[in-house]
């Protein structure tokens, strides 16, 4: 590369150049099962994107409901769509 | 910010912010065991009641429910990052996906189904995929955050002095992101094949996610894509007959009845596939998780006419109505067999023919396992 920035390890392998393009993590939170929730503070940049991840069980059953979501400004909003069938939701928000 | 450092590329897009916990590598899951839920079958007959069909479905295999465990630091730390690098790529690969997310103590146990291929008495499992974990270096243990003697490389602290990155430990790096769907029925085409039904899945949705970084093909490539839709679909079959038995003074007319239900639930999962130097493919679908075939059996020996209305009774009540057949399997001793194969308890019983969270985005992010190998 002409310019720019590499961050190598002791072997000289590329870690991290500017020639990359990746996703940085800019929130997590937990929504507790059968709970609604709005979540403040999200880092805002240009692009963003969520991801969620179903955790435990309800009631030993696996056809559950994870959250709903929206995302907007600085608030993450999780909705139940079931009051009493819906998973704790692990959210990850990235950015670039 | 009003300091710090952050770090964009040609295109303005943000690599390392000291503001934001990045993911860092923790390793990959540890492989604990691979099970898959028992057949639920059960049923029962009468004297003169049909005796086939008493078997589940060849094309009913369930998926290998495939366990992994994986430590963070704390019993409050939240679940990793998981990444599955599938063991083959392409579209005679298996499916897999991550299925379930659970605590265990200050470690997580993640569970993957991947497809089983072959028929339900003689079915083949194919090489378990690997796990590759992130965590923020925060959450990390003791050992995943060594850096050893390492002096080589790129830290960056936020404003409370905590270490937010550190090119030393491998931080991750996504080279490919796409939302994708699940299909919104497991199988569109008749399942109806005797006491054989076919539940094999024909539905299933491409994706083409557009790499970062070129690749001559996919067998470099990992994703996360947690599981989060699931469907559901039954096929019944109605059986009847009636006759005289002779036997002298004892003689009787009867009739009776049957009722067979099978069901599968699927989860969906994911297969990934090379495209071009910077495309790979994600084919979405449903496979099967649970299944199961019960059936009952009713005869009335009175008279004729009596027994031909208590067959028609029992198809009313029994053969249409998936609350008595959940019933009739959840109290039968089969669930007892979740315990012994390992699995938390459940039914599986079919709540519907149709499918739960189709609707939700799943976001497909993509890595290569030869950046933390």
């Amino acid at each position: 590369m002409a310019y720019g920035f590499e961050s190598r390890d002791a072997s000289n392998n590329v870690i991290y150049s500017t020639l990359d393009s990746t996703w940085t993590l800019l929130h997590t939170a937990t929504a507790n099962a059968n709970q609604a929730h709005t979540f403040t503070g999200v880092p805002v940049m240009p692009t963003r994107l969520v991801t969620k991840l179903m955790l435990d069980q309800v009631n030993g059953d696996d056809e559950a409901f994870v959250h709903g979501h929206s995302l907007s400004g600085t608030n993450l909003t999780a909705s139940v769509p079931s009051a009493n069938n819906t998973t704790a939701t692990f959210f990850m928000v990235f950015g670039k | 910010m009003a300091y710090g450092l952050q770090i964009t590329n040609n295109s303005n897009e943000i690599l390392i912010d000291s503001d934001f916990a990045h993911y860092h590598y923790i390793g990959k899951a540890t492989y604990v065991s691979t099970t898959h839920i028992p057949n639920l079958l059960d049923g029962n007959n009468t004297q003169h009641s049909t005796q086939q069909g008493q078997h589940m479905s060849p094309s009913q295999v369930n998926g290998d429910v495939i366990k992994y465990t994986i430590a963070t630091n704390s019993t409050s730390s939240p679940p990793p990052m998981c990444f599955i690098k599938p063991a083959s790529t392409g579209s005679s690969a298996p499916h897999c996906g991550i299925v379930l997310t659970k605590r265990s103590g200050s470690s997580w146990e993640i569970q993957v189904l991947q497809t089983r291929g072959g028929t339900n008495a003689s079915p083949n499992s194919s090489t378990r995929p690997n796990l590759y974990c992130f965590s923020p270096l925060s959450h990390m243990t003791s050992s995943q955050a060594s850096v050893g003697s390492s002096t080589y490389g790129l830290a960056t602290f936020n404003s409370s002095g905590s270490k937010t990155f550190d090119s030393r430990l491998k931080p991750l790096k996504v080279i490919g992101a796409q939302a994708i769907n699940a299909p919104s029925i497991a199988r569109s085409a008749s399942k109806a094949n005797g006491f054989s039904p076919v539940f094999t899945p024909d539905q299933s949705s491409n994706y083409n996610v557009t790499r970062y970084v070129s690749e001559a093909n996919s067998s470099d490539l990992m994703f996360y894509a947690p599981s989060l839709a699931h469907a559901c679909q039954q096929h019944s079959v109605s059986t009847d007959g009636d006759g005289f038995q002779s036997q002298g003074y004892s003689s009787f007319f009867y009739a009776w009845a049957r009722t067979d239900l099978w069901w599968c639930f699927y989860r969906n999962v994911f297969q990934l596939s090379h495209v071009n130097s910077s495309t790979a493919k994600v084919n979405s679908a449903y496979r099967i998780y649970a299944s199961g075939h019960v059936w009952k059996s009713v005869q009335d020996n009175n008279s004729l006419l009596a027994a031909i209305a208590a067959a028609a009774l029992a198809f009313a009540t029994f053969g249409a109505s998936l609350v008595v057949v959940g019933a009739f399997v959840a109290t039968s001793a089969i669930t007892s067999a979740f315990t012994s194969a390992g699995l938390a308890s459940g039914t599986y019983l079919p709540y519907s023919d149709g499918a739960r969270n189709q609707g939700e985005n799943v976001t497909v992010l993509l890595s290569k396992a030869s950046y933390y190998d």
